[in-house]
């Protein structure tokens, strides 16, 4: 009768060895997946077409309230002054703020079109009041947006827009500044994502 | 089975028929080539025409965006913002070039490229001898740190060359101009038709359209490089003692340089002139000025 | 005893003869090649006469690696065209045609972002059969996603993927991801805006694969960076060219062994129930390898090479190249290739994870785990009616899917925007741009007034007469509410303007065309400051649009 695994046999010396040199094999393979993985991902600063950029004066760049908003393709984003208006069909704040120029459903940049008033996603037909309040489409928030930073003529922060999650008016538009001297940055590298989306009912956001 | 092979047969013989059919149209013999006599008939050379005719069609939509402005609609170019891109320029100002710049070494396609690409960020002499451009050329290639990609450069480069296959067919229209001559007499003026050169609905007597809104808004308080011609009837006879407001608004386009609005910095050049070119005045016949001064009167 | 003396040429000649030496090296030579076939064997082959004892016919089966693939005989029953459609066979010849044209495209492509798009139209335009062979590219591999979809559903259809076939079928599942692959990161090497926007949406699911840290880090493998770019070409195109199809050559290698080995699943009716009897074929219903088997392939080669090549020959069909990929702008109308339209359907619905990440994952889920689901041990279409409706329904699902995903449903945008895409779109030919460049008449031409339209430019007037319909009240509804407003249309007509931009020797090269749209509470348009909405194009002498080019 053969000897099968029925019978326990004593581990020999050749054979735990042989355990051994298997495991540290296994590490070994370990170890090169994570090396691999290491050359594969892909090394960046994040939003890395930006840092700080410097928009110009408010007497020069502020958009006039509730007009078109403007277009700073290179940087990716859409500069727009919340007015009344705006702010009556949307989130219900006025004021300036940075829209970042990819629809957060799947990455196509939207537009923004004049005859319906609003920024319309050509991919799958998300579309968004002025100030990113969310409307309708697959898209699952509002729009993301950058940090907008209000200085003085000598880099003294004036304002900027709240970045904290909890905090309110997080990533609300700021107050548009009325010192023509002041100075409006977008800050590219820092995006502010919104929790989730504004329904747009007939006027009233819930 | 012989049916089966009789079959595999015929379907590779139309393969080779198909094949060879279109390698002969491809473009691979001798009479298909492209020669200075004729355009080449092959698949191949039909299809470089097309890209380069899309080429152009790109650059037509990207100058039409970017280019228009400033150089006019049809290239014709605007005065006091945008040197002509019809083969005049090329061919009176090129040859310059190659000569005095110590030798620009390449064609003229190179220099419109290098052009486009990376700017004018100093004004030339025959810039200047042109009565100025106070707005420089801005630099538009990626690589120079413009929006534009090194196709859609290219796109431009092969529209403007476009207009340069009628070089030698040189326009000259004869006319009366109305020059720099404020003392002449004028025709009664047509406001209606003045509106229409506003709108460059209609061409002066020189063929080209009358370029006041490239730097006039007509929206109150709007400045684009001149002031805003909203209300000018009534601002105009309070600018300069003795002079009406007629008077004053003939003087401004016949000789810019008399008077500079002093309301903003940017109407005056850093070497003392008017941003308002001289010279507008060689453009328009005494019928043109004159309606367009009666229509400025209507702006109150 | 002393062997025998080395048979030198020396040697041979002098005991048969120059001429008979000559041939009984050529026939040596000729049994090495085919492992065991000499000149006489292939003859008889050819004649179709019956093989002698014991057979050569074998010998290249069961010596020889290429022959060794093929099983010496097949059963009768699965060499006629029903039950299997032939397409496996198929999907194979046509992988073999992608590696084939796919070797000589390498030859003058760069997976470089300025340079990649210039090789697309180096290729069409300098490269002697370039085209043609881009052509057949892009076409088989669309043939080949419809084979190997519908070779799947012949299975299923049989029931061949029962015991003890359930592994093949696994294999075969991975096979058609691996085909969707090839697919997919094919269709972004040519760099133009087709494909940017559509790989930039798809690697946007990679992004939403739950939980985020494993979706992002997916996304940033498959893009090389924050933004699709060159990082992310030059890893599509190395999946492309290398890792997918070494990937796929493993996988059909275990498909095709299984398949051999198991032997070819028999129609459904012949077998007794449960049982599988594939192994087992009776002398009498052998079909041997060669000379039958591979003559009815080589006709199905003749044929699938035919159905590629003519269409391409004859201009039918042409693969489209928009222009060159622009990160700044999204076309509108962008979609999906007509294999992901399915699920471009899908995530309009809604949550994006959902529905593009976590319900086409169980899908694939049940798809590789069915056979081990499926219980029913009969494999005739009488007892299997759940399973066949299951499969009619999957079906059916996928093409009201494919539906939902085309641009016209569910993403309109305002009317006269519509409009002017469909007549003038910014990356397709549409219909004014087809038309003659001689026809292009200089002037504004109304849908008010389609009389003043000359008789020489038939095809302008009918663009025009197209036109006016898409502009009428039974298109654009008069009243519409957008935004929750009310919105008027009231009296819309379209207008086109014809000027001449660029002229060479006193003849037109360049005509400039405007599409005006007008209604009675129209805006201003921004671009120009004229009442309406207008779209601008440029048309050169020398572009193909109205013969079919692009």
């Amino acid at each position: 009768m053969a000897d099968s695994g029925m019978q326990f046999r004593n581990v020999s010396r050749r054979e735990f060895l042989n355990y051994v040199w298997a495991g540290s094999l296994a590490i070994f393979m370990a170890a090169s997946g994570g090396a691999m993985l290491a050359f594969a991902m892909p090394r960046f600063k994040e939003g890395e077409f930006g840092g700080m950029y410097t928009v110009g004066t408010v007497a020069e760049k502020l958009p006039a309230p509730d007009s078109t908003p403007v277009n700073y393709p290179d940087l990716k984003f859409w500069l727009v002054n919340i007015g009344p208006q705006e702010a009556a069909k949307g989130g219900g704040i006025e004021g300036l703020a940075a829209m970042y120029k990819v629809c957060v459903h799947l990455g196509c940049l939207y537009a923004w079109v004049d005859s319906t008033v609003r920024f319309e996603c050509p991919c799958h037909g998300s579309k968004y009041q002025a100030d990113g309040t969310y409307i309708e489409g697959p898209a699952p928030r509002d729009l993301d947006r950058f940090r907008v930073v209000i200085t003085d003529g000598q880099g003294t922060l004036v304002t900027e827009t709240v970045v904290t999650n909890a905090s309110p008016g997080y990533g609300a538009p700021i107050p548009a500044p009325t010192d023509g001297s002041l100075v409006i940055k977008v800050d590219t590298g820092t995006k502010i994502e919104m929790g989730k989306r504004h329904y747009y009912q007939g006027g009233q956001p819930t | 089975m012989q049916s089966k092979i009789f079959l595999g047969t015929v379907l590779f013989i139309i393969l080779f028929v198909a094949t060879g059919v279109v390698l002969l149209n491809e473009g691979i013999l001798p009479e298909q080539q492209t020669t200075p006599a004729n355009p080449g008939t092959g698949r191949m050379q039909i299809e470089q025409r097309a890209i380069l005719g899309g080429s152009k069609e790109q650059g037509a939509l990207l100058f039409l965006g970017n280019c228009s402005t400033c150089h006019g609609r049809n290239g014709e170019g605007v005065p006091g913002k945008g040197p002509t891109l019809h083969p005049d320029l090329f061919t009176k100002h090129f040859p310059q070039i190659k000569s005095t710049l110590g030798g620009f070494g390449g064609t003229v396609k190179d220099f419109i490229r290098l052009t486009v690409a990376a700017g004018r960020p100093i004004e030339s002499a025959w810039a200047i001898e042109q009565g100025g451009f106070p707005q420089r050329m801005p630099t538009w290639g990626k690589a120079y740190g413009g929006p534009l990609t090194d196709q859609q450069v290219e796109d431009i480069v092969n529209f403007i060359m476009g207009w340069q296959a009628d070089a030698g067919a040189a326009q000259v229209v004869e006319f009366d101009a109305a020059g720099s001559d404020i003392t002449k007499e004028l025709p009664a003026g047509d406001a209606a038709r003045g509106e229409q050169l506003f709108a460059q609905q209609v061409k002066q007597a020189g063929g080209s359209n009358a370029a006041c809104k490239a730097c006039h808004s007509l929206v109150p308080g709007e400045i684009l490089t001149g002031p805003s011609l909203a209300g000018v009837a009534t601002r105009a006879g309070t600018r300069v003692a003795g002079e009406t407001a007629e008077q004053y608004i003939r003087h401004s386009i016949q000789q810019p340089n008399a008077f500079i609005v002093p309301d903003d910095p940017k109407f005056r050049q850093p070497n003392g002139k008017s941003a308002m070119p001289e010279g507008l005045g060689n453009l328009m016949s005494d019928q043109d000025l004159a309606d367009l001064i009666a229509y400025l009167l209507t702006l109150k | 005893m002393t062997p025998e003396p080395f048979a030198t040429w020396r040697r041979m000649i002098k005991e048969h003869g120059l001429i008979k030496t000559v041939f009984l090296r050529v026939d040596d030579t000729v049994t090495r090649i085919t492992t065991g076939l000499n000149i006489n064997d292939i003859r008889s082959v050819l004649r179709g006469d019956p093989p002698g004892k014991p057979n050569p016919r074998v010998k290249p089966h069961t010596e020889s690696a290429i022959f060794h693939i093929w099983p010496s005989f097949y059963h009768e029953a699965v060499t006629k065209f029903y039950p299997t459609f032939r397409l496996g066979m198929l999907s194979t010849l046509l992988f073999f045609v992608e590696i084939m044209t796919g070797l000589f495209l390498m030859i003058y492509y760069t997976p470089a972002p300025g340079v990649a798009y210039d090789n697309m139209l180096k290729i069409l335009s300098n490269v002697p059969m370039g085209q043609f062979i881009r052509d057949i590219h892009r076409l088989a591999a669309e043939f080949m996603v419809v084979a190997v979809w519908l070779h799947m559903g012949r299975t299923f259809l049989t029931g061949s993927y029962k015991k003890p076939r359930q592994f093949t079928w696994a294999t075969g599942v991975i096979l058609l991801i691996i085909t969707i692959g090839l697919s997919y990161t094919g269709y972004l090497l040519p760099w133009d805006q087709l494909a940017y926007w559509a790989v930039t949406i798809g690697a946007s699911m990679a992004d939403a694969a739950p939980p985020p840290e494993v979706g992002k880090a997916v996304a940033l493998l498959l893009k090389g960076g924050p933004d699709l770019g060159a990082a992310g070409l030059l890893r599509f195109y190395l999946l492309h060219v290398f890792a997918l199809p070494l990937v796929a050559i493993l996988f059909i290698f275990v498909h095709y062994y299984k398949v051999v080995r198991h032997g070819h699943s028999l129609p459904p009716e012949m077998e007794p129930i449960g049982e599988d009897t594939a192994r087992k074929v009776s002398q009498d219903k052998r079909v041997p390898f060669l000379p039958d088997v591979l003559t009815n392939e080589l006709v199905w080669f003749g044929i699938l090479m035919v159905a590629l090549v003519v269409p391409v020959a004859l201009n039918i069909y042409n693969a489209p190249l928009e222009h060159a990929a622009n990160p700044s702008s999204t076309p509108l109308h962008t979609v999906a290739p007509w294999y992901f339209l399915f699920i471009q359907g899908w995530l309009k619905l809604g949550d994006k994870t959902f529905w593009g990440v976590i319900f086409p994952t169980i899908l694939i889920g049940l798809l590789l785990l069915w056979p081990y689901i499926d219980y029913n041990p009969s494999r005739r279409y009488g007892d299997r009616r759940i399973a066949l409706a299951a499969m009619f329904g999957v079906i059916g699902i996928l093409v009201i899917s494919s539906y939902m995903g085309t641009p016209g449903f569910a993403v309109t945008t305002a009317p006269q925007i519509e409009i002017g895409y469909e007549f003038m779109p910014g990356e397709k030919v549409g219909p004014i741009r087809a038309i003659p460049f001689d026809q292009m008449k200089e002037g504004t031409w109304s849908t008010l007034d389609l009389a003043s339209i000359p008789d020489d430019a038939p095809e302008l007037r009918r663009v025009m007469e197209e036109l006016a319909a898409a502009v009428s009240p039974q298109s654009v509804p008069p009243v519409q509410t957008i935004n929750g407003q009310e919105v008027r249309y009231t009296n819309m007509y379209g207008e086109l303007t014809i000027n001449i931009a660029q002229t060479a020797n006193g003849e037109p090269t360049l005509k400039e065309l405007i599409l005006g749209i007008h209604w009675d509470e129209q805006p201003t348009d921004p671009t120009n400051g004229r009442p309406g909405y207008f779209v601008y194009t440029y048309v050169s002498v020398d572009s193909t649009y109205s013969s079919g080019g692009e």
